[in-house]
């Protein structure tokens, strides 16, 4: 029966964005505005940020922002904190560095440098081995 | 009827690759040469049962057979004919036993090009296929049959996801999936070279077609689902970071880094060990890439219905297959490896520094798509990792690479010397800053730091390998015959940085109000909104804006974009409309009606040398293809 | 160690956590407000559509329910409801998300209104507070307004029983004395 009911949702991805013309006083405004709505998820949806999703909850959430931004002049902190105090850290497609995500954050440049490392260390031993 | 003759064949299909594993792989251990002779014609009747079985579901389509569950879940009598027939691999049903088809077509075709390899190798591997195929089909067959029936027929079919409804969409799972089934070719010579503990030099030979040849798919189907989603979902971006699409891009950058490891290995007769487990991980990645896309352990947007059974059963095969291949390499690699001397400054060195940082990238797409799973899982808490994470990894990563892909033709094999080097690479340092200087001039003043980066990198790969091509010619008086491809992959990866450099910093996206009549301007394009109208296609209800399309006032074209409800998904459509170019697209998405003056909202893009992301990636397929062709040519006058 | 293993013990580990993801929801998203102050209620009262004084919540336990007529969740979780108002003491506050005022009284009068209070919030305003994502979802609060916590997703009968009377009597007790 799950197995039914969920072959329904397959590809149920909503294909079309609604789209909201919002009017901003300043450059500045709509620049944090388009930069938030890429870096929100809506939380809803399957794997979606808030410009791409049509959900409901999107659309509250988008309106929320342009009112934050637009009347409250609102920073960006002010706004992922408003969001994060709500959704938690699922909300953000950029996890914030703390604790839990030291790992995320830093083992790209680990894994580099320790393969560097290897590399010259491997290439070094071959050097002894065929010296003796 | 249909219906249980297709399951009877996937029976036999699954029968015949049980039948080739085992007696392949009894055979060679015994070596017993009768059985050994059976695996071509076992590898043949597994191919044909597993065909029959997948043409008679198309078949199914065709007829709107719906008293199969899946035909009725996925199509409809109101489809276009050419939509039914992809519709059978339009879900995850159909699309694992085009898969397992796939699987067992590669296998035939190992079965019948054997130069290179002993009679031994050739068996195991046939034996290794036969397994993996028989554990497709097995899952298929117990957990995902398309031939399931339904107690109630219905009269009609639920139609296909109309996002699927597309010509894009027929031919990427089919790319795509002779991509991830292609790198079992170079994974099962692994195995059987690490059962034998002896690698020799023409089996690597060998392998190395057959992973380009792969490479060459996977690289083509990622690069048509890029652009499906860059037309069809209506939001105008190319690569998402979505579970799905790192599910593509991880066997394909492991892949990358086994084809030049090969090459190293072939050549030189080192990295033997790394160059298996490359082959290894690479299988492996496409393995774990089933598993993310069809268990649901993670959230896309694409995936396919999922059931945590399926999931169990693809995660005990990977344990089997992967962790069985993984345990062979812990205790045979160490008995391969004759360490030969190698110097810090040669080719084989730079190679393989350059499969360290395609590692560690893939490392690190993996790491970000399984995260939240990760945290999850430790009770450490819930976050999302998206597009931000991947783009602020990913970009570092790709300046190294960039840097050593350039230097990487100059470098001699087995040792170089820093003077030498250095003055090998001045014509290319001296072109490439004049190119950069002469971008940074067209570009200016709008110029981020990042704009000169990506024309760097874009300089030192493109003109690198271009200039390198030609002192070849005029020295040699002939083109280089083995390097061509790797010239024109390495120009196609030059031009899709250049494109992804400047569409993603110049690109300028809008949400406008636009009442009839008005236009709005896009740098020196102006669009102008000329009127809506209301219209019925094939299975769905239209409504099509009428946009003008002028440059510096000068009109160019009408652009037609769509706004659709498919009838029975009741799921609106939006079809964009774009004016394509190679310096720039023009993409117009049709919003909502705004108010009763007949105003619509729109999303309007410009997007510059966009296409050179996919006219890279296809540069990049046609010198995969090339290197493959000329080592068949190379080959047979040697021969 | 040897070196040639560490790829296999890189893979069991990955393959562990395969496995343990097989046993998790990726789309329940916990409440960050847990062990926070509640956010208010401040909105009008369905029936009366005069303004809901929170106050009557203090010094108790409650259990908040968030739901509309359009929600098919709603509709199945809403008759194990009936089990909930059997409680002695129990308080349910109901929040009317994103719907219309006659389509929630009608729907309250069709399926039975097991809601001591009902809150409308027919902009979503209030849902946003509550961090509130998809409905029905329903809140625990403490004595002293404390979230304490959260079910996404229409409750079973099994929830009720297991998890949410036995949840609730444990602060209310706590809260009585």
């Amino acid at each position: 029966m799950r197995a039914l009911i969920l072959m329904f949702f397959l590809f149920s991805l909503p294909s079309h964005a609604v789209i909201e013309t919002y009017h901003f006083s300043n450059e500045q405004q709509r620049a944090l505005y388009d930069e938030l709505v890429r870096e929100l998820r809506c939380v809803v949806c399957q794997n979606q940020n808030l410009i791409d999703s049509n959900a409901p909850l999107a659309q509250d959430l988008r309106q929320q922002i342009y009112q934050m931004v637009q009347h409250e002049q609102a920073d960006k902190e002010t706004v992922i904190k408003f969001m994060t105090q709500r959704y938690g850290d699922f909300v953000l497609y950029k996890p914030p560095l703390q604790p839990n995500t030291v790992l995320l954050w830093f083992a790209p440049l680990l894994m580099l440098l320790l393969g560097v490392v290897m590399v010259v260390r491997f290439v070094r031993q071959t050097q002894k081995v065929s010296h003796d | 009827m249909l219906g249980e003759l297709g399951l009877f064949a996937l029976i036999l299909a699954a029968g015949f690759a049980g039948l080739l594993s085992v007696l392949s792989l009894w055979g060679a251990h015994t070596a017993q040469r009768g059985l050994m002779h059976l695996a071509p014609s076992l590898a043949l009747a597994m191919f044909s049962f597993a065909g029959l079985s997948f043409l008679l579901l198309i078949v199914a389509f065709l007829q709107d057979d719906f008293s199969l569950k899946y035909v009725a879940s996925h199509s409809s009598v109101h489809m276009p004919t050419l939509f039914k027939v992809s519709a059978a691999w339009g879900a995850h049903e159909g699309s694992l036993l085009l898969w397992a088809l796939m699987l067992t077509g590669w296998t035939l075709a190992v079965a019948y090009r054997a130069k290179g390899l002993t009679q031994l190798e050739h068996t195991r591997i046939l034996g290794i296929l036969g397994f993996i195929s028989f554990g497709f089909l097995v899952f298929i067959l117990f957990t995902s049959s398309p031939f399931e029936r339904l107690l109630n027929v219905p009269e009609d079919g639920l139609g296909l996801n109309p996002l699927l409804q597309d010509i894009a969409l027929i031919i990427h799972p089919p790319l795509l999936y002779m991509g991830y089934v292609g790198v079992a070719v170079s994974f099962a010579l692994a195995i059987a070279l690490l059962w034998q503990g002896e690698v020799r030099k023409s089996a690597l030979a060998w392998a190395r077609s057959w992973t380009l040849i792969a490479w060459v798919f996977l690289t083509l189907g990622i690069a048509l689902g890029s652009w499906w989603a860059y037309y069809e979902l209506g939001w105008g971006g190319w690569w998402f970071w979505d579970p799905v699409e790192n599910a593509s891009l991880l066997p394909w950058l492991v892949s990358t880094a086994l084809i030049h490891s090969l090459l190293v290995s072939e050549k030189r007769g080192v990295l033997i060990g790394w160059t298996l487990l490359l082959a290894i991980l690479a299988f492996a990645m496409s393995l774990i890439g089933a598993f993310l896309v069809r268990s649901g352990v993670l959230t896309s947007v694409h995936a396919f219905a999922t059931d945590p059974t399926r999931g169990t059963y693809i995660l005990l095969f990977l344990l089997v297959v992967i962790g069985g291949a993984l345990t062979l390499f812990s205790y045979q690699a160490p008995k391969l490896v004759k360490p030969k001397p190698m110097q810090l400054l040669s080719k084989e060195t730079s190679l393989l520094m350059n499969n360290v940082l395609l590692m560690v990238m893939a490392a690190s797409v993996l790491l970000g798509t399984l995260y939240p799973l990760l945290l999850d899982a430790l009770g450490l808490g819930k976050l999302s990792v998206g597009a931000p994470y991947f783009n602020a990894v990913m970009i570092p990563l790709t300046i190294p690479l960039a840097l050593l892909m350039g230097i990487g033709f100059f470098l001699r094999w087995k040792q170089d010397h820093a003077a030498r080097l250095t003055q090998a690479l001045w014509p290319l340092a001296l072109f490439s800053a004049l190119a950069v200087l002469i971008g940074a001039l067209w570009l200016m003043p709008d110029l981020p730091i990042m704009a000169v980066v990506g024309l760097a990198m874009t300089a030192w790969v493109g003109l690198g390998a271009l200039i390198w091509l030609i002192q070849q010619r005029v020295r040699s008086g002939h083109l280089p015959n083995s390097a061509l491809g790797a010239v024109l992959a390495h120009s196609g990866f030059a031009l899709m940085l250049f494109g992804i450099a400047l569409s993603s910093l110049y690109g300028i996206e809008k949400d406008v109000r636009l009442a009839p009549g008005e236009s709005y301007s896009l740098k020196n394009y102006q669009l102008q909104f000329v009127s809506v109208s209301q219209g019925a296609g094939a299975n769905y209800l239209t409504s099509q804006a009428r946009v003008k399309l002028f440059k510096d006032d000068q009109f160019i074209r009408e652009l037609q974009a769509e706004k659709r409800l498919y009838i029975g998904h009741k799921m609106p459509m939006t079809e964009v409309a774009i004016d394509a170019g190679f310096t720039r697209d023009i993409y117009v998405a049709l919003g909502e009606p705004l108010g009763d003056q007949g105003a619509w909202s729109f999303r309007l893009q410009y997007k510059p040398f966009l296409r050179a992301i996919w006219l890279g990636a296809l540069l990049m397929a046609l010198g995969g293809l090339i290197a493959v062709f000329r080592r068949w040519q190379m080959r047979s006058k040697t021969i | 160690m040897k070196r040639a293993s560490w790829p296999l013990i890189i893979f069991i580990m990955i393959s562990l956590l395969f496995a343990l993801g097989l046993m998790l929801n990726p789309r329940e998203v916990p409440s960050p407000l847990i062990g926070q102050q509640a956010p208010s209620l401040k909105g009008q009262k369905l029936d009366t559509s005069t303004p809901f004084h929170a106050e009557v919540l203090h010094h108790q336990a409650w259990l908040l329910n968030v739901w509309a007529s359009w929600c098919t969740g709603c509709l199945v979780e809403h008759p194990l409801f009936k089990q909930l108002t059997q409680q002695p003491g129990l308080v349910l506050v109901g929040l009317n998300y994103k719907d219309e005022a006659k389509a929630a009284q009608d729907w309250l009068n069709l399926h039975g209104n097991p809601y001591d209070y009902v809150i409308t919030d027919p902009q979503g305003r209030l849902g946003l507070d509550w961090g509130v994502y998809a409905v029905p979802e329903t809140f625990l609060i403490d004595a002293q307004g404390i979230v304490r916590r959260k079910w996404v997703g229409a409750l079973t009968q099994q929830q009720i029983e297991q998890e949410v009377i036995p949840a609730w009597q444990q602060l209310h007790i706590a809260g009585v004395k």
